[in-house]
């Protein structure tokens, strides 16, 4: 029962964090400064998360060197061909290619 | 008037705007979906290691919280025996950049009708919003609408079908640990192109800077520290306010 419940708040509260500056309290009630800084979010979170990966040895991969390499290659792929498939492809085979050569 | 029938007949092999839409979102999530799939099969084998839960419960779940991060880390919380209190506060602190996701999405709900406002931000997460946020031609209320909806229910139905088969095959499934890459590098497809103007790359460069500073802190709360320092620069620039 407890694990149930234990699960039901945490649906609970992710879906009032979806909702909060929605419905709840819209963001376009929010001062203008904030909803200038609005725009930067998306840079912003993709950057964060991108780093966490690499001090976090993204993930199951371990050491923090394959995914640095990873980050590299697919960078490299996504500036020359704004392409999300070939990016992730080119991104995990380096990430591989390193892992089995080290 | 008599002879504008046909002139006045929509043909429906041509898609609308709206439908045309939907096939985007489905198009730009599918990448995203199979880059998902190996977190996902992660969260199936932690379910059905974890005994407290069980395979129903976890799938409904998994629906539930459409957050891989968050559901992880309140399953390990289950199996350690912990309480409400505990799942509601860690899971609160890992999901509290959806509040900036949503804060920022908000004019693309504000004209829609109110079952899509209140139901449709369940599939405001990392992906969603990037891919949506990456695209200029979501403007008007129908186009964002479809658009989401396909977006978010595809990923939303491989994300399921990949926890699914986590649970029931996870146990005998070969380990890829170059596939772990996949999440970060779908990330760096929707950003690197953003990075050629200057108003993007302030604000990455101080987040990904304090996203590493902060790594330490517990339960990726350091990646909300990172997202907000981002902002900063904007915040404290007059000229960016609107």
């Amino acid at each position: 029962m407890i694990p149930a419940l234990a699960l039901i708040a945490g649906v609970a509260v992710t879906y009032v964090l979806r909702i909060a500056f929605i419905v709840l309290v819209p963001a376009d009630r929010l001062p203008g400064r904030v909803r200038g800084a609005l725009d930067d979010v998306g840079p912003a979170a993709m950057a964060a998360i991108i780093a966490t990966h690499l001090v976090h040895g993204g993930g199951p991969v371990g050491s923090p060197v394959p995914t640095l390499a990873g980050i590299v290659v697919a960078s490299a792929v996504a500036w020359r061909t704004s392409n999300l498939a070939a990016t992730v492809v080119s991104g995990i085979a380096a990430v591989a290619f390193v892992m089995a050569v080290l | 008037m008599g002879n504008d029938t046909d002139a006045g007949r929509v043909d429906s092999s041509i898609p609308g705007p709206a439908q045309g839409a939907a096939r985007s979102g489905v198009s730009d999530v599918l990448p995203v979906v199979v880059s998902v799939v190996p977190f996902a099969v992660v969260i199936g084998v932690a379910i059905a290691r974890t005994a407290e839960i069980g395979g129903v419960l976890g799938v409904l779940a998994s629906a539930g919280y459409y957050s891989g991060s968050a559901e992880l880390a309140s399953i390990g919380l289950v199996a350690d025996g912990a309480g409400v209190i505990a799942v509601l506060g860690t899971t609160a602190l890992v999901n509290a950049r959806l509040l900036v996701y949503g804060a920022s999405l908000q004019p693309r709900f504000r004209d829609q009708p109110g079952w899509f406002r209140w139901l449709a931000p369940h599939f405001v997460i990392d992906q969603t919003y990037a891919i949506a946020t990456s695209r200029d031609d979501l403007g008007s209320p129908e186009r964002f609408r479809a658009y989401w909806l396909a977006a978010g229910g595809t990923l939303g139905l491989g994300w399921l079908a990949a926890i699914t088969a986590g649970i029931v095959l996870g146990p005998v499934l070969p380990d890829l640990p170059a596939m772990g890459f996949a999440v970060p590098a779908v990330f760096l497809a929707l950003l690197v192109p953003q990075l050629r103007t200057a108003a993007a790359r302030r604000p990455a460069a101080v987040a990904a800077v304090v996203a590493v500073a902060a790594s330490w802190m517990p339960h990726g709360f350091g990646l909300l520290v990172g997202v907000i320092a981002g902002l900063i620069p904007a915040l404290l620039d007059p000229g960016r306010t609107r």
